[in-house]
């Protein structure tokens, strides 16, 4: 079976006060039917940017350059406003980490679940109603009824979250884009949030795109993670495999840079300096110059080696290439 | 430590806050409740709950910015909650504070330089005539969080986060302090930053022979910097022990939950949403009767909403306390 989204080569520029760069540089990845894919790096590597771009969510002053993103046959990023709005909300479910922001404060619950439910799919009030109130009962909300009557404010956090859930699985999307999820809740809310998403992915079949920074949470929810740096993906792998065998340094120093809550309490690992500023504009590896392993061949662009089966990375010395200079 | 034998730097003792609330006449939230513990010199305390159990309140009257309700903040024997304004400014710069929102506890409109030097100056602690002394200060207090000299002349929005952060630290040790009240240091930094910060206040703190009270809801982050760690819940303290003891044996069922629901860097590891806890956090204006966890505790009993339940915490061994009376009972 074809992948349900296949996302090949996409740059995507900003313009700024500078002048434009890219902040995604060829990005390619695909997430099958059913499977949990992660992206995983620090805050501005550009992984909601991936996310925006294959939405059609970009502000004003951002474009995709180059590349596709193929979902149902379709390319979402040749596709115009309208035709957007048929799959957005429809077939592709998106929750993000702030969910007041994501909810208009002016009108109740209940009317904003019934009134995405009525612009996507052919049902009656009452039908969309019964809906609303049954999906809230099922994200685990005390009294769905009441709810359905409240306004984003008199919720509490992790009520608000359940709510986006619920608005983003109401259309029963085939794929849902959980951006941060649980980034701003406590981690007992997130167990519990994280648990709901995959009773309803295993009840549905859905796939489900997890963005995140929190690299526990992306290896106990990921069948693959991509994992991302300065805008480009730097290593894929299925979850087992890269958490067992990170290939790239960055990656290998981002597994160590995180405190073991069940371990030692060895050294953490911090990685020197900082992500580069205006990185599209860079030649070579862009983590070169805070890699500590960083040679003459790293000066040329780096392209993805296969270094396993569904194991790829952008180092040639992690690949065992040493490319003659 | 030897040092531990004498008088703890900080004790607090029975803490109660209660915020009135404007317009419900005799309603108040109950913030914190009966809270004692204590830290010693050179000594990290970890404090960890989730959001709203009373930690950033705890902080606010270790620092005296508030009065409690009830109880006592002893800083070296004296009782900083009576103390008057004019006695506690020279008490202010020996307990310092480092936020997490630099954002807003750094006033953009002024250089790092003067930022520094403010509170220096303020408190006397280097002449105002004595450019050499002060410029000499200024430059040690970069090199110990390891920021250039150069940045002494830039503004505040002129650095990443993590450079904020060194910056607020920097104020903070500007005045010497023998307490440092660290409120989630690295809760909105990167993993990669955290960690170097994290370093750098735990070589400061030996350095510079600091004792440290650091508030935190990642878990992992406040094993790895504490020597002994209190778990908060609804304004109580339900658990405190060394931290390696806490995380690796937790007696309470909710220390026990907090640590359960901790997704692991490793995807064979235990499932982090095997044992979820149910509900949520009731209300702080009616905190439940006995035991405020009862509610969603998965092992409570009949008795636990006792009002007459003993819920203060009790040494169960060497240096562990716990509130839940049945906690030995179920067995470690």
């Amino acid at each position: 079976m074809g992948a349900l989204l296949e996302i090949r080569d996409l740059t995507t520029t900003v313009k700024g006060e500078m002048g434009s760069y890219d902040v995604l540089s060829g990005v390619s990845f695909s997430i099958e039917q059913g499977e949990t894919v992660g992206i995983v790096g620090e805050s501005g590597c550009g992984k909601s940017m991936t996310a925006l771009s294959v939405m059609g969510l970009l502000g004003k002053n951002a474009a995709v350059r180059t590349g596709q993103a193929l979902f149902d046959g379709k390319d979402l990023v040749r596709l115009d406003e309208r035709e957007l709005d048929s799959v957005r909300g429809r077939m592709i479910g998106m929750i993000y980490q702030d969910a007041l922001s994501a909810l208009n404060p002016v009108f109740t619950v209940g009317n904003q679940l019934t009134e995405t439910m009525r612009a996507h799919l052919d049902v009656s009030r009452a039908e969309a109603r019964a809906r609303a109130t049954e999906l809230l009962g099922r994200m685990g909300l005390a009294d769905p009824a009441a709810t359905m009557k409240k306004y984003p404010h008199m919720l509490s956090g992790g009520q608000r979250q359940r709510v986006m859930i619920a608005m983003a699985l109401c259309c029963s999307p085939k794929l849902l884009i959980a951006d941060e999820p649980t980034t701003a809740l406590d981690v007992t809310v997130q167990a519990q949030i994280m648990r709901l998403l995959r009773e309803e992915r295993e009840a549905s079949g859905m796939s489900l795109w997890l963005i995140s920074h929190d690299i526990g949470l992306i290896a106990q929810t990921c069948d693959r993670v991509l994992v991302m740096y300065a805008g480009q993906i730097i290593e894929q792998a299925t979850a087992e495999e890269l958490f067992a065998h990170p290939a790239h340094p960055y990656t290998e120093m981002l597994l160590r840079s995180v405190p073991r809550v069940d371990g030692a309490r060895e050294a953490l690992c911090s990685i020197a300096g900082q992500v580069p500023a205006r990185y599209g504009e860079m030649v070579g590896c862009r983590f070169a110059p805070r890699c500590p392993y960083a040679c003459q061949a790293c000066q040329r662009s780096q392209e993805m080696y296969t270094v396993g089966e569904s194991h790829a990375v952008r180092c040639h010395c992690a690949a065992g290439k040493e490319a003659a200079v | 430590m030897n040092e531990m034998n004498r008088t703890p730097l900080l004790e607090v003792r029975d803490l109660v806050v209660r915020y009135p609330i404007r317009g419900l006449s005799k309603r108040e939230i109950h913030a914190v409740d009966c809270v004692s513990f204590t830290v010693h010199r050179g000594e990290t305390l970890g404090l960890v709950g989730e959001s709203g159990c009373g930690k950033t309140t705890v902080a606010r009257q270790i620092v005296a910015l508030e009065r409690p309700t009830a109880g006592q903040v002893l800083f070296d024997g004296t009782d900083i909650s009576t103390l008057r304004e004019r006695e506690l400014r020279a008490l202010r710069p020996r307990i310092q504070m480092v936020f997490q929102d630099n954002d807003s506890s750094l006033n953009p409109r002024r250089r790092v330089r003067e930022l520094l030097c403010a509170p220096m100056l303020y408190h006397g602690l280097v002449d105002r005539k004595d450019g050499a002394a002060l410029e000499r200060r200024l430059g040690e207090l970069m090199d110990m969080v390891e920021l250039p000299r150069e940045a002494l002349d830039r503004y505040p929005h002129q650095f990443s986060g993590g450079q904020r952060q060194r910056i607020g630290i920097a104020k903070a040790l500007s005045l010497a302090p023998q307490l440092l009240v660290c409120d989630e240091p690295v809760s909105a930094l990167d993993v990669s930053i955290q960690a170097q910060i994290l370093q750098l206040l735990r070589s400061l703190q030996r350095d510079l022979g600091l004792s440290m009270l650091f508030i935190g809801h990642g878990l992992p982050t406040v094993r790895y910097i504490s020597d002994r760690v209190a778990v908060m819940y609804m304004g109580q303290l339900v658990e405190l022990a060394p931290s390696d003891a806490l995380f690796d044996r937790p007696l309470h069922p909710y220390t026990r939950a907090l640590c359960n629901a901790v997704p692991l860097a490793d995807p064979t590891a235990r499932d982090f949403t095997a044992h979820v806890l149910g509900g949520e956090v009731g209300s702080n204006m009616t905190p439940p009767t006995g035991c405020r966890f009862h509610p969603r505790c998965p092992v409570a009993r009949e008795c636990c909403k006792d009002m007459s339940l003993n819920v203060s915490l009790h040494t169960v061994e060497d240096g562990h306390s716990v509130a839940c009376p049945y906690a030995q009972e179920r067995g470690g």
